[in-house]
């Protein structure tokens, strides 16, 4: 032990002259010094296997290794904000995108590096290349499957067998719970513990909210109304605490956690489950009692909604704009957005049918094809990135949402304090809105 | 003799300049950021004077419930694990073969890391398939089986059941050390007086046990109101809000980029907290600067 | 009441607390089982975390978790850190106790109940992060171990302080007049007799600084530098978590804490608290 210790120490005395020389972080000379290592930050879930591969063809192909690096998801968000806050962020970070979000939260005109120049951006689908443009420039590259939205899927043969057909109004959506509840099958999983996923329903039915006033949009980001002065909010939480109250998120939703939700889908514990809608591929590989042809897709029935809405934000990768590897961040932002390689992602990650560029073949299952041409118009954009000020409070509008449905608050609690987040947010940006 | 020169300065440079450097200096900057605007969202940080306090202490917030349930908290866990190890600790001093295995074992949770702790507690409560209620439920006692975690009642309860679980055998095997240093000839001569357990616990034991439990008490007391990881990973505030404190507040408001709002929040549980460990630490090392 | 041979009630009585010692380290225990169960299952097995018994006891799991998570790197790191910072912290703290225990006057009071102060203070990340910058210390091995040592100190400090009183003081005056000079004094006269709380110090601070996995995400950019704790992360998935990888993996990092625990833990729980109270 004694003998360890003692060569350990010696490591860090030879570590610890050595640190002196920039790794990443310090102002080394950029351009002309050969770049060795591109850091790469990430929350958990972000970097998908095809990309590591990717990642290392690169490496065989230009000697640069991509080294990511993988932070816990609940730490992800305060991890980047004090790196990008003390200038020691890496090369390239990631982040969800989102118009207004990475010009609040991320300061994306000083962090990030304008990357209009890009032969790729040229590719990028528009709705989604708004999300990481601030100010008509582009500042990232979303990778990743934003066709795809939450819908819900559901077992079409436990449906049948029960005689319900997909629900097209919020009364067809209690009906069939309640037939499927009588008939001792959970009518929905829903997984409340990781504190994301079961508000998503609120943010997804936009398309009801836009059409209960069409300026209801432009209106909350001029702040010349409020949540609360919309009785739909508190309309669409009642709904939400109508469908909880009755039981049919099953006795356990509160510890339920999202990573078994495709395996109680393939057993058949529960008949319907939030997901994307490339989750069913998450669902098959289960391998539970039922499979790719017993599952179908329909839109969150709240509000009596029959629309999908469109989400064009992902995560997406950002150049750090003081990282000494500006220009080999770009050439490895690049490479990945060389066709063949995007094609070779949507080909080997199964939850990805399509990415948001041009001229790629896409794979979508006959199932989800058809809910597109159903019910994804293209019309509405899931609330978190239509309205301003709204993302950045998702786990916290979670916590007052479970709130709510346990009792703890009241619904114009909840929905005033919505406001009241955003205005602190408004305030805390400097915004002169409000 | 000089002891300026037997004990020089430099000696605790070391340690006041580390301390001072890396850990005194980003906590004073905290502090003077408390009293300002400064977020992530935009670089001109500018003076507020005390609008971050005035909203931390002000009722339309929820920060004084959660200042509730971090006492709450602190006094519960206080209590129970001193309690019960002071109990463990007396019964099992005497008569007990293989004490160290004992010992050895009951350590064992306070030296995994939190995280793994966690992991295994949201296991074991789980209400469908956890093993505490698997097990009640294979014995009969169904009624007993509830949602731990995630009943509004319950969820505080059960997080400070397994933080007791993880410090319990801590405290314990502190004063187990107490209690086996305790001279036999004290017991002994009570025993000759006829003294009963009772009270040669209450005149011999505890008496001289008070300093080891003094300490146990104040770090479990400033353990508690900087508890923030256990309650993180079992619950993080939930259901709702049901088990939010102070720190988990914290660092909502430091994820939200909101940092001023943050400081402020723990700059007040630090001057609680300086006030409360100055105090005691007063209290307890009294007998020795009277020396 | 006989003098030879225990009364029958007695041993009564010693059965019972047998039995309840044991009760006790099963509950202690039986929770540490569930990874020990979950880190030999296979994929298909695990799921979720649920306490039976592997259906094939697979050891394959180790090795992926080795390999995927770069655990060899990782231990490595993990080990520099916590060895550094330990015996830099233990070694500061017991100079700096032992002078403020030595030379009470007013100001080194102030200075002791400053530092010690320090148990409570906590730790603003964004404030510190600027702080290491300037030093010139983010990012680098050499920095992580002195922030671990700085935020160890306090509470080592408050360790070793009353057990430094507890050494006579008449030691020192006969050494000085032997001609021993401070430094002397200290490291051969005073060091050796204070192996107890430095026994326990050195077992505290270990644990603390290998368990750290808050600090090194925030100031370790480069992932060849990262400990062994945060490679678990690898093994969580945002839709999937693969619980025998993640079980392995902790299972594998707590491994070395268990065994350095185990093998000191004769001396750890004596010096706890017994420096710090007993004047």
């Amino acid at each position: 032990m004694k003998k360890t210790f003692i060569a350990l120490l010696a490591a860090l005395m030879v570590a610890g002259c050595s640190s002196g020389s920039p790794a990443s972080g310090g102002p080394a000379s950029s351009g002309a010094a050969e770049t060795k290592t591109l850091t790469v930050m990430a929350s958990q879930g972000w970097v998908h296997d095809a990309e590591l591969d990717l990642a290392k063809k690169y490496e065989e192909q230009t000697g640069v290794h991509i080294d990511y690096q993988i932070s816990p998801s609940d730490q992800y968000t305060s991890l980047l904000t004090t790196k990008l806050n003390a200038g020691q962020a890496a090369d390239i970070f990631m982040s969800q995108s989102g118009k207004f979000d990475i010009v609040s939260n991320l300061q994306i005109e000083k962090n990030g590096v304008d990357l209009s120049d890009q032969e790729w951006t040229g590719r990028l689908n528009q709705a989604v290349k708004d999300q990481v443009s601030a100010n008509g420039k582009v500042y990232g590259i979303t990778i990743w499957d934003v066709s795809d939205s939450y819908v819900y899927l559901y077992n079409k043969t436990i449906f049948a067998k029960h005689g319900i057909n997909p629900p097209t109004s919020f009364a067809e959506f209690k009906a069939a719970c309640a037939t499927l509840k009588a008939a001792g099958i959970q009518p929905i999983y829903e997984p409340m513990k990781d504190g994301w996923h079961h508000q998503l329903n609120f943010f997804d039915v936009s398309a009801a909210y836009d059409a209960s006033d069409p300026n209801l949009v432009a209106d909350l980001n001029a702040n010349k109304t409020t949540f609360a002065a919309h009785p739909i909010f508190k309309q669409m939480i009642e709904q939400m605490k109508e469908i909880y109250d009755a039981g049919y998120w099953g006795d356990n939703a509160l510890s339920d956690q999202v990573s078994d939700g495709p395996a109680k889908m393939a057993e058949g514990k529960a008949a319907m489950y939030v997901g994307f809608m490339g989750g069913l591929s998450d669902i098959v590989a289960a391998k539970g009692k039922y499979g790719a042809d017993d599952f179908g897709i329909f839109a969150a029935p709240y509000l009596d909604n029959q629309t999908i809405s469109e989400t064009p934000a992902g995560p997406s990768k950002f150049i750090y704009s003081k990282s000494p590897n500006i220009d080999a961040a770009k050439k490895y932002l690049a490479f990945l957005a060389q066709p063949e390689n995007l094609q070779y992602m949507i080909d080997t990650e199964p939850t990805f049918n399509a990415v948001p560029f041009s001229g790629l073949k896409t794979k979508y299952s006959a199932t989800v094809s058809e809910a597109i041409q159903a019910h994804k118009p293209g019309t509405s954009t899931v609330y978190q990135n239509a309205v301003v000020y709204l993302n950045p409070q998702w786990m916290d509008f979670g916590k007052d949402l479970t709130s709510y449905l346990t009792g703890d608050m009241t619904a114009d609690e909840v929905i005033a304090t919505i406001d009241q987040r955003r205005a602190d947010q408004a305030d805390t940006a400097q915004d002169s809105n409000w | 003799m000089d002891k300026k020169k037997i004990y020089p300065w430099y000696f605790g440079a070391g340690a006041l300049v580390l301390y001072s450097a890396l850990f005194v200096l980003p906590s004073l900057i905290g502090i003077g950021y408390s009293f300002t605007n400064w977020s992530s969202y935009s670089d001109q940080i500018s003076f507020v004077g005390l609008e971050n306090f005035a909203r931390v202490f002000s009722p339309d917030r929820n920060y004084l419930d959660y200042l509730w349930n971090t006492l709450w908290f602190t006094v519960a866990t206080t209590v129970l694990k001193t309690v019960l190890a002071l109990a463990f600790a007396v019964l099992l001093s005497t008569g007990v073969k293989g004490l160290n295995v004992h010992r050895a074992i009951l350590y064992m949770p306070a030296i995994l890391s939190v995280l793994i702790v966690g992991m295994v507690f949201s296991s074991i409560l789980d209400p469908a398939n956890g093993l505490l209620n698997t097990t009640l439920r294979a014995v009969g006692l169904d009624a007993l089986a509830q949602k731990w975690l995630t009943d509004a009642h319950l969820a505080m309860w059960s997080v400070i059941g397994v933080d007791v679980w993880r410090g319990m055998g801590y405290v314990m095997v502190i004063l187990l050390v107490g209690i086996l240093s305790i001279s036999p000839t004290y017991y002994e001569a009570a025993q000759l007086d006829g003294a009963s357990s009772w009270q040669q616990f209450v005149r011999i034991t505890l008496p001289l046990l008070r300093p080891t439990l003094a300490v146990a008490i104040v770090l479990n007391v400033l353990y508690g109101l900087k508890v923030f990881d256990i309650v993180y990973v079992l619950t993080n505030g939930g259901p709702g809000h049901r088990t939010e404190v102070l720190y988990t507040a914290v660092f909502s408001e430091f994820s939200n980029g909101r940092f001023a709002v943050g400081t402020a929040l723990s700059t007040v549980m630090l001057v609680v907290m300086v006030i409360l460990g100055v105090f005691m630490i007063r209290v307890l090392t009294r007998n020795e600067v009277q020396e | 009441m006989s003098r030879t041979g225990r009364p029958p009630q007695a041993r009564g009585v010693g059965v019972v607390k047998n039995v309840i010692a044991w009760a006790l380290s099963a509950v202690m225990l039986i929770p540490l089982l569930l990874i020990v169960f979950t880190a030999f299952k296979s994929d298909d097995d695990a799921q979720s975390m649920s306490f039976t018994l592997p259906k094939q006891w697979d050891p394959s799991t180790f090795l992926t978790v080795i390999q995927q998570g770069k655990l060899a790197d990782g231990f490595l790191n993990s080990m520099l850190y916590s060895t550094a910072g330990t015996l830099l912290t233990v070694l500061l703290a017991a100079m700096a106790a032992y002078m403020f225990s030595r030379r009470r006057t007013r100001l080194n009071n102030v200075l002791y109940m400053f530092l010690v102060m320090g148990i409570v203070l906590p730790i603003n990340y964004v404030a510190l992060m600027k702080v290491m910058q300037i030093f010139g210390l983010n990012n680098t091995r050499l920095g992580i171990v002195l922030l671990y040592s700085a935020i160890q100190l306090p509470f080592m400090v408050f360790l070793m302080y009353g057990f430094v009183a507890r050494i006579p003081q008449e030691l020192d005056e006969a050494a000085v007049i032997d001609g021993c000079g401070p430094i002397r004094l200290f490291f051969s006269i005073i060091l050796p007799l204070m192996t107890p709380a430095l026994v326990t110090a050195t077992v505290l601070c270990f644990l603390n600084m290998w368990n750290e996995f808050v600090l090194p995400l925030y100031f370790l950019n480069s992932t060849d530098k990262w400990p062994m704790t945060l490679a678990v992360y690898n093994f969580f998935g945002k839709y999937e978590t693969q619980w025998n990888l993640v079980a392995a993996d902790v299972l594998l990092t707590s491994l070395p804490v268990v065994v350095m625990y185990l093998v000191c833990q004769k001396y750890i729980v004596g010096g706890q608290t017994a420096g710090a109270v007993k004047g």
